[in-house]
C-alpha cells in the first residue's frame, strides 16, 4: 500500500512539474522581478530533484503544504473542511441508489420479460446514459422551482440541502446495481438450488432476496467499491450546480490553476481512499462468499 | 433494508417540516460572488473575487464616488501635493477605530503599503504603483523602510512617488491603502488574515464565520466603525454560487438579491428593473505576435504578422458592433482605440471618444485591400494563424465569432482555433509562441497603463513591439508630463495613434457587466475599474 502511494506521489510530482504556466494566479500581470521574488519565497527555484524530496519529507511528516490558490492557506485545512460534504453526499448516493438498484434488479428479474422487466431495464440504461448536470437541473427546476419542496441549492439547511445532489449521484450506483442484479439474479434464479427451493414451497421473493441475492452480490461489490471512492470525492458537475462546498470541484481547479501541492494532497488522498476500499471490498467478499477465502488459500499453498 | 430505507424516508420528512421556519431579517443583504475567497488580507489582493471580498471590511483613504472621484474617507481632505506633484501629505481622522475598539494610525496605513512590497510578504498585487522605491524594495534591494511611504503624526501621512501621477488621488481609494496594525498582524504571522478570527480591520463591516475556504461568509456591521449611522445593513451574507441557472434560480426565489448575469441570459432580462448593466474599463484584445522568439533565445519578425498589411487587414475586418451586440448581447462595448473609452476626460472636458475619436471601425473594403497587399508582400496566397483564447464560455464565444468572422471577412487567412486552459495561454503569451491570441487588459486610473503595454520594455509587451517613438510617448508620460495635462493628452492621444496606425493590437471590446440587482436596494456605488465593482458599504433598502 505505502509503494503504491509513493509511485503514484512521485508519478504525480513530475508530471505536475510538466504542467505549462506558473501557479499564481495573478500571473498575467506579475512582474519579473515579482515572479522572481514569489518563486524564492514558495522554493520555486530550486531544482526539481531537491523540491522532490523536500516534498516527500514533508509528507511523511504529515505536512501537505500551501494552497497558493487560496493564497497560504494549509492544504491540509482546504481538504479537512472541504471532504466532509463530499463524503456525506457520496455515501448517501451509494447506500440509496444501491439499496432502491438492488431492489429493482431482483424486481426486473422476477419479471424477466415482463413489463416490470421492461420498465427496470429502460430506467437503468436511461440512467447510465444521461449525464449527471441534466439530471441535477431536472430535479433542482423539479423539486426546488417548481414544486419548492427542497432547497435550490446552498449547503446551508443541513440534510435537506444535501437530498437532490445525493439523488443525483444516486442515479449512477441506483442503475449500475440494477443492471447487474438483474444479469445475476436471472442467472441464480434458474439453478438448480433454487428449483429445490421453489420445490420445498417457498415463496417467490423469499427465494429471491434471502437465496438469490447474496449469490447475485460478488460482482455488485467489485464494481461498488471504486464507485463509492469515486462518488464520496466529489463531483464537481454536482457540487457546482447544488453550490456545495465539496472537494470535487478543487481538484478540477487545483490542476487547472497549477495549484501544485493541492494537486498533490487531492492525488495521494483519493489514492489511499482508493486503496483502503480494494482492501476492504476483498474483506467483504469472504463474508459474503465463503468459497472466495478457500480458493485464496489454495492459491498460497501452489 | 426497507426499514433503513422508511428511516430514511422519515428523517427527509421530519427535517423538512423543521426548517420552514427561517424567517429573514429585514437588514440582511444576500449577495452573490463567483468563487471562493483567494485571500482576505487588503496588501494580498490581486483579483476581482479578493478585492469584493476585503473592501467590505477595508477602510482605505478615499472612496470612489459613482463619478470615479475620490471622496475623502479615512483621509480627512484630499491630499496636498507638493509643487512638483510627488509628495502626498494626507491626514487621516483621529475618530477611526478597528473592531476592537483600538485607535488607526496613520502609521498603519504605512505599514499596510509596506506590506504590499515586502519580499517576505509575497504580495502578488499589482494595482500600488508609482510610489518610490517599490521595486528595490520588492527585490530586497533596500530595506521597507525605505519605501516612499511614512508617518509624520499619528494622524499625517506622506507619500512619495518617483515622478508626479495626476491621477494618483484617484488611486489611494484602493483598499491596499487600508490601515494594518502592525502589533496584531505580526502576533498572527503567517497566520494573518487566514481566518476571520486572525483579521482586525476598521471598515464598515467585520467578517465573520470564514476559516479560509468556506463558499458562504458574512460580514456584520462593525459598531466601533467611525460612521457606522450611516452604515444600514446588520449583515451582508456572500454566497458562492458558480452555476449560472442555480444563481439566477436564488435570485428569482428572492434568496440572493444580486447576482452577476452572463451575456447568454441577458435578453430574458432586458427592460426589466432588476437589470443592471456596467460599463467597465477592461479591454479585451486580439494580441499579434510580432516578434516571434526564437530557439536561441533572439527574436526574428513573425513570418506573417510582422507585415503591416496584414495586420491593418485584421484591425479593420472585424465587425465589432455585432459581436458586441449579436454574440455578446450587449454585455461590452465596441472599442474606440487602445485607450478605453471613459477612463479619463481631456481638459476640454470631452470623453476619450470625442476627443481622440473612434479609431478602429468596421471597413470590409479597406481590410480586404490591404489583405491583398498583404498576401502580394508575403507571396503566399493564403495564411494560417493559430487564435489562442483561454476555455472560459465567454472567450469560446468571442474566438469562434473571430475564427468566422476573419475567414468570411478576409478570405485567405485561415484561423485555427485553440482553446486552452488560462495557464496555457499565459504561458504561450509569455513565451512570445504563439500568433494571434484573445487577451484582456485592465489598467489603472491613469490612461498611460493602457498604450503602456506595448512599450518596448515593459515585460507584458506580448507583440515584443520595439519601437523608439513610443518608448519616447510612454517615457514622457511617466517622466516628464507631471501635471501638465495639455501635454499629458497630447501625449497619451498620439501613443493611442500610434499603436492603432502600426496596427500593434487589435482593440476589440470594453466589457460590460450584467447584474440582476433587488430593485429595492439603493445607495451602492459601481465602480468601472478596480477590483470591486460595487461599493456595497452604505446600501439600504428603500423603506
Amino acid at each position: 500500500m505505502v509503494l503504491t502511494l509513493f509511485i503514484i506521489a512521485s508519478v504525480t510530482f513530475f508530471l505536475m512539474d510538466a504542467l505549462p504556466g506558473t501557479p499564481y494566479n495573478n500571473q498575467d500581470r506579475l512582474t519579473e522581478s515579482q515572479l522572481e521574488m514569489l518563486n524564492k519565497k514558495y522554493g520555486f527555484d530550486k531544482p526539481l530533484f531537491e523540491r522532490y524530496v523536500n516534498y516527500l519529507v514533508s509528507i511523511v511528516h504529515g505536512d501537505f503544504g500551501i494552497s497558493l490558490q487560496f493564497s497560504d492557506q494549509p492544504v491540509s485545512t482546504l481538504l479537512s473542511q472541504r471532504m466532509g460534504p463530499s463524503i456525506q453526499l457520496g455515501l448517501q448516493a451509494v447506500i440509496f441508489g444501491t439499496l432502491v438498484g438492488v431492489f429493482l434488479g431482483v424486481i426486473a428479474a422476477m419479471h424477466q420479460n415482463r413489463f416490470l422487466d421492461v420498465f427496470c431495464s429502460l430506467f437503468a440504461i436511461t440512467g447510465r446514459s444521461v449525464p449527471n448536470f441534466v439530471v441535477a437541473v431536472l430535479l433542482q427546476s423539479l423539486f426546488a422551482v417548481t414544486l419548492k419542496l427542497l432547497p435550490i441549492g446552498l449547503w446551508d439547511e443541513g440534510f435537506r440541502s444535501s437530498i437532490l445532489p445525493s439523488l443525483t449521484l444516486s442515479i449512477s450506483p441506483m442503475a449500475e446495481s440494477c443492471r447487474f442484479i438483474r444479469t445475476e439474479m436471472v442467472e441464480v434464479l434458474s439453478s438448480d438450488y433454487i428449483e429445490l427451493a421453489r420445490a420445498k414451497g417457498m415463496s417467490e421473493i423469499r427465494i429471491a432476496f434471502s437465496h438469490g441475492l447474496r449469490n447475485a452480490l460478488i460482482p455488485l461489490i467489485t464494481v461498488l467499491g471504486p464507485m463509492t471512492v469515486s462518488l464520496m470525492t466529489g463531483s464537481l458537475v454536482v457540487e457546482n450546480i447544488f453550490a456545495v462546498p465539496g472537494i470535487g470541484e478543487q481538484f478540477t481547479k487545483s490542476i487547472l490553476s497549477n495549484d501544485y501541492y493541492t494537486i498533490m494532497a487531492v492525488t495521494i488522498l483519493f489514492s489511499a481512499m482508493l486503496v483502503v476500499v480494494i482492501f476492504l471490498t476483498d474483506i467483504l467478499y469472504q463474508l459474503i462468499d465463503p468459497r472466495v477465502r478457500v480458493e485464496g488459500k489454495k492459491h498460497g499453498t501452489e | 433494508m426497507k426499514r433503513l430505507l422508511s428511516v430514511v424516508l422519515a428523517l427527509t420528512l421530519v427535517l423538512g417540516a423543521v426548517s420552514f421556519a427561517s424567517a429573514e431579517e429585514s437588514k440582511v443583504l444576500h449577495w452573490f460572488i463567483s468563487g471562493e475567497i483567494t485571500t482576505m488580507d487588503t496588501t494580498k489582493v490581486y483579483d476581482t473575487i479578493s478585492g469584493e471580498g476585503v473592501f467590505l471590511i477595508a477602510d482605505p483613504l478615499y472612496r470612489l464616488d459613482q463619478n470615479a472621484d475620490p471622496q475623502p474617507n479615512l483621509a480627512v481632505a484630499l491630499p496636498e501635493i507638493s509643487e512638483d506633484g510627488t509628495v502626498y501629505t494626507i491626514t487621516i481622522r483621529d475618530d477611526a477605530k478597528y473592531a476592537n475598539g483600538d485607535p488607526v494610525k496613520a502609521e498603519d496605513v504605512v505599514y499596510a503599503v509596506q506590506r504590499v512590497f515586502d519580499p517576505a510578504v509575497g504580495s502578488q498585487n499589482s494595482s500600488v504603483t508609482g510610489i518610490k522605491n517599490r521595486l528595490a524594495v520588492r527585490a530586497g534591494e533596500l530595506p521597507v523602510e525605505e519605501l516612499g511611504v511614512r508617518a509624520l503624526s499619528d494622524t499625517v501621512l506622506e507619500i512619495t512617488l518617483e515622478a508626479a501621477d495626476p491621477y494618483f488621488t484617484k488611486k489611494l481609494a484602493d483598499t491596499s491603502y487600508s490601515p494594518i496594525p502592525k502589533a496584531f498582524a505580526e502576533e498572527q504571522g503567517e497566520n494573518y488574515a487566514l481566518s476571520a478570527d486572525a483579521l482586525l480591520s476598521a471598515g464598515p463591516f467585520v467578517l465573520t464565520g470564514w476559516t479560509g475556504t468556506e463558499i458562504s461568509w458574512s460580514y456584520v456591521k462593525n459598531p466601533n466603525y467611525w460612521d457606522a449611522e450611516n452604515v444600514y445593513f446588520d449583515e451582508i451574507v456572500y454566497q458562492v454560487v458558480k452555476d449560472q441557472n442555480t444563481a439566477l434560480n436564488l435570485y428569482e426565489a428572492g434568496q440572493l438579491d444580486g447576482v452577476n448575469i452572463s451575456s447568454d441570459f441577458i435578453p430574458l432580462y432586458e427592460g426589466q428593473d432588476d437589470l443592471t448593466k456596467i460599463s467597465t474599463l477592461r479591454m479585451t484584445n486580439l494580441e499579434q505576435n510580432i516578434n516571434q522568439l526564437q530557439g536561441d533565445g533572439s527574436y526574428t519578425p513573425h513570418p506573417v504578422l510582422s507585415n503591416e498589411n496584414i495586420r491593418k487587414a485584421l484591425l479593420f475586418g472585424i465587425d465589432r458592433e455585432e459581436l458586441c451586440n449579436e454574440v455578446l448581447n450587449g454585455a461590452a462595448a465596441p472599442a474606440v482605440g487602445v485607450i478605453p473609452n471613459g477612463i479619463a476626460s481631456a481638459p476640454d472636458g470631452k470623453s476619450v471618444a470625442e476627443s481622440f475619436g473612434v479609431l478602429v471601425n468596421f471597413d470590409l473594403e479597406a481590410a480586404r485591400e490591404y489583405l491583398a497587399k498583404g498576401l502580394e508582400e508575403l507571396g503566399q496566397d493564403s495564411v494560417t494563424l493559430r487564435l489562442v483564447t483561454s476555455d472560459t464560455d465567454e472567450s469560446i464565444k468571442i474566438g469562434t465569432y473571430l475564427q468566422s468572422e476573419i475567414q468570411e471577412n478576409l478570405p485567405g487567412i485561415v484561423i485555427d482555433l485553440a482553446n486552452v486552459p488560462s495557464s496555457v495561454r499565459f504561458a504561450e503569451m509569455m513565451g512570445y509562441n504563439f500568433d494571434l491570441a484573445l487577451g484582456g487588459w485592465t489598467g489603472d486610473y491613469d490612461p498611460t497603463s493602457y498604450p503602456n503595454q506595448f512599450e518596448t520594455s515593459y515585460e507584458h509587451n506580448h507583440a515584443k513591439w520595439v519601437s523608439e517613438e513610443l518608448t519616447g510617448l510612454i517615457s514622457a508620460l511617466n517622466n516628464e508630463d507631471g501635471n501638465d495635462f495639455e501635454a499629458r493628452w497630447e501625449h497619451l492621444k498620439a501613443a493611442n495613434e500610434y499603436l492603432i496606425d502600426n496596427a500593434v493590437v487589435i482593440p476589440l471590446e470594453q466589457a460590460v457587466n450584467g447584474y440582476l440587482i433587488n430593485p429595492a436596494l439603493t445607495g451602492f456605488v459601481t465602480h468601472q475599474l478596480g477590483y470591486s465593482v460595487f461599493d456595497l458599504s452604505r446600501a439600504a433598502f428603500a423603506e
